[in-house]
């Protein structure tokens, strides 16, 4: 029965593993990549992906192999012992040492994609207002300001040109959601009260998903967005398209 | 302090378990988990397919404003079964009414979505009473009183399938009312089906309790009589025979905005509910009687911009054309193009954000 705990334990590091290799292979990994920092934020994700893999394998493949020798020997009596001081303290620096250079490797894309001081120097694109459960997005129009007559409104459509940084200004008009771009690696939650400025580059045109990814309601789940990236040109037709429908004064 | 006493202290120790013991750990672990995992797929299984504890309830009072009727339990009784003739269940909904099409196949798929998506606010009959609605504000509408807010049609007139269209496709700004531009158009078709289903059934309830109060028997000749009455008000909104007209809009200028503002004050008296500055502090709003769901009168505060039936000129001219149907807010008694100079003015008075 002892030893059935073992193989019980064992499964823990196998099938965690299996799931990783499985998913990575069958398409349930992340979507492509469409942004211009997407790939340091993913080479971010694999450092700290395969430190933890490492040591989650190690810690509970030891503890599986541990109870599976020892289970089960008759006669044999358990011994107490309270504990090394040199495992520890190895134990306790390689942590630290990893946490270290976890926490070094990341400043520099954290500067640029979270920093205002790193961020493109580009007129805003657009607000972006969460609320329960939709995203109103406001562009500026020709004159470059928001809140005069000119603005154009979206609704859960949030349209930006391809191959452009578009700096957007995220705010939320009740509860905390998250804005979410799977394919351009941005996420920020949206609090209520606070305007935060959020960049990125798409590098591919298309429409991809925006999501929520702060539970924010019971209507969370019905929190659907779509990111279209198109080029300068069609942007800009959009753009006065959706002006026109708009300032439409006939059904 | 047991339990750190018992590691600390060798001499303390529990015997180790036998392999009985074990076994009934083991067993437990396997049993607690089937069980969770179950109950898990049975709930997803009875929320989608099942219409367990999802039935159609009658009202016991109907509130028209300030009027309140009691609905007798015993006139609930000889209602019901004609209801239920008519309009099915929430399983199996129906609109078998003379004179009106309906897709038996839509209105289905149309209740799926709506129980996914809409009743936790708006209510298994449609009543706006689900159970998130209570924390809104405003409130989810009630859908049985056949009365919808926003419509392009004249005041005395019904919706139309494409105004409730419009509300699910671009919700309701400055409500909980989400929007629904990015979902399967054909669901979004069907739930207004739907929608239209439960308003329909809602008024249809009403009609029959009231004969019933008046004194009528719900015999076949009154049923018939209130089943044209209700197919002919939603038809009439149905076929465009009722639309607010639309004339040459007068474009917008500082004349225009200007001639507004002066309606906006004189004649078209707007400031007594909205407000000298259209905050919708009017003065006239004190003790004013509530709207035909027996909610008090907000008037819109004009400078917010997010209009809850839209803020393109159409939108605000159909406003000042029919007013807000079941509020206090009027249609307009002025020519077209002082509608326009208004509707110049409102527009402008929309503030950043
Ligand atoms: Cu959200």
């Amino acid at each position: 029965m002892a030893r059935l705990w073992g193989l019980l334990f064992l499964t823990v590091p196998v099938a965690g593993t299996g799931a990783f290799v499985w998913a990575s292979r069958s398409g349930h990994w992340f979507p492509r990549n469409t942004s211009s920092f997407g790939a340091e934020i993913d080479g971010l994700f694999y450092v700290i992906l395969w430190i933890t893999a490492t040591a989650f394998v190690a810690t509970t493949g030891l503890l599986g192999w541990l109870l599976l020798r020892h289970a089960e020997r008759p006669g044999a009596r358990a011994r107490y012992t309270h504990g090394n001081l040199r495992v520890e303290g190895t134990l306790a620096a390689l942590t630290t040492g990893m946490l270290l250079y976890i926490a070094v490797t990341q400043f520099g894309t954290w500067k640029k994609v979270k920093f205002a001081s790193g961020f493109p120097d580009v007129p805003t694109l657009a607000h972006v207002t969460a609320g329960q459960f939709e995203w109103r997005i406001t562009y500026p129009g020709a004159d470059g300001e928001f809140g005069t007559p000119d603005d154009v409104h979206s609704l859960n459509d949030f349209h930006v040109p391809v191959d452009r940084d578009a700096v957007f200004v995220l705010q939320s008009r009740d509860v905390l959601h998250s804005f979410f771009l799977p394919h351009m690696r941005v996420k920020q939650d949206a609090v209520p009260g606070l305007r935060i400025p959020v960049w990125f580059r798409p590098l591919e045109e298309g429409t991809f998903d925006l999501v929520c990814a702060e539970l924010c309601g019971w209507g969370h789940f019905k929190m659907r967005g779509r990111l279209t990236v198109q080029s300068p040109e069609a942007f800009a037709a959009w753009l006065a398209q959706r002006k026109a429908e708009e300032e439409a004064a006939n059904p | 302090m047991r339990l750190i006493g018992s590691l600390h202290s060798p001499a303390d120790r529990p015997a180790p378990m036998t392999s009985g013991e074990h076994g009934f750990y083991a067993r437990t672990f396997f049993l607690v988990a089937a069980v969770v995992v179950g109950l898990g797929v049975l709930a997803v299984y009875v929320v989608d397919n099942s219409p367990i504890g999802m039935r159609y309830v009658l009202r016991t009072r109907i509130v028209r404003g300030k009027a309140v009727t009691e609905i007798p339990a015993d006139a609930r009784a000889k209602v019901e079964p004609i209801l239920t003739e008519r309009f099915g269940t929430p399983a199996a909904p129906k609109i078998d009414l003379e004179g009106w099409e309906s897709d038996g196949a839509r209105l289905l798929r149309g209740a799926a979505f709506y129980r996914r998506n809409c009743m936790h606010c708006h209510g298994v009959t449609g009543d706006g009473d689900g159970p998130t609605a209570r924390f809104l504000t405003p409130r989810p509408r009630d859908y049985r009183l056949g009365v919808f807010k926003f419509t392009s049609t004249v005041s005395s007139a019904k919706a139309t399938r494409e105004d409730l269209l419009h509300t699910v496709l671009e919700g309701m700004p400055g409500t909980m009312m989400p929007s629904f531009s990015l979902y399967d158009r054909e669901d979004v078709e069907a739930v207004v089906d739907y929608v239209i289903h439960l308003s329909m059934r809602g008024e249809f309830e009403e009609a029959l309790a009231m004969r019933l109060l008046d004194g009528d028997d719900l015999d076949e000749d009154v049923v018939e009589e209130e089943v044209e009455l209700l197919v002919e008000g939603w038809a009439d909104a149905a076929s465009s025979r009722q639309p607010v007209p639309v004339v040459q809009p007068v474009p917008s200028s500082a004349e225009a905005i200007a001639r507004g503002s002066e309606l906006f004050r004189g004649a078209g008296n707007c400031i007594s509910c909205h407000g000298p500055s259209g905050r919708g502090d009017g003065p006239s709003v004190q003790g004013m009687d509530p709207d035909v769901w027996g909610n008090p009168i907000r008037p819109a505060d004009l400078t917010r911009g997010d209009f809850r039936g839209g803020f393109r000129p159409i939108d605000v001219f159909r406003r000042i054309h029919a007013g807000v149907k079941g509020t206090p807010m009027p249609g307009g008694s002025m020519t077209e193009e002082q509608m326009w100079d208004l509707v110049h003015y409102i527009r402008s008075l929309r503030r950043g954000d």
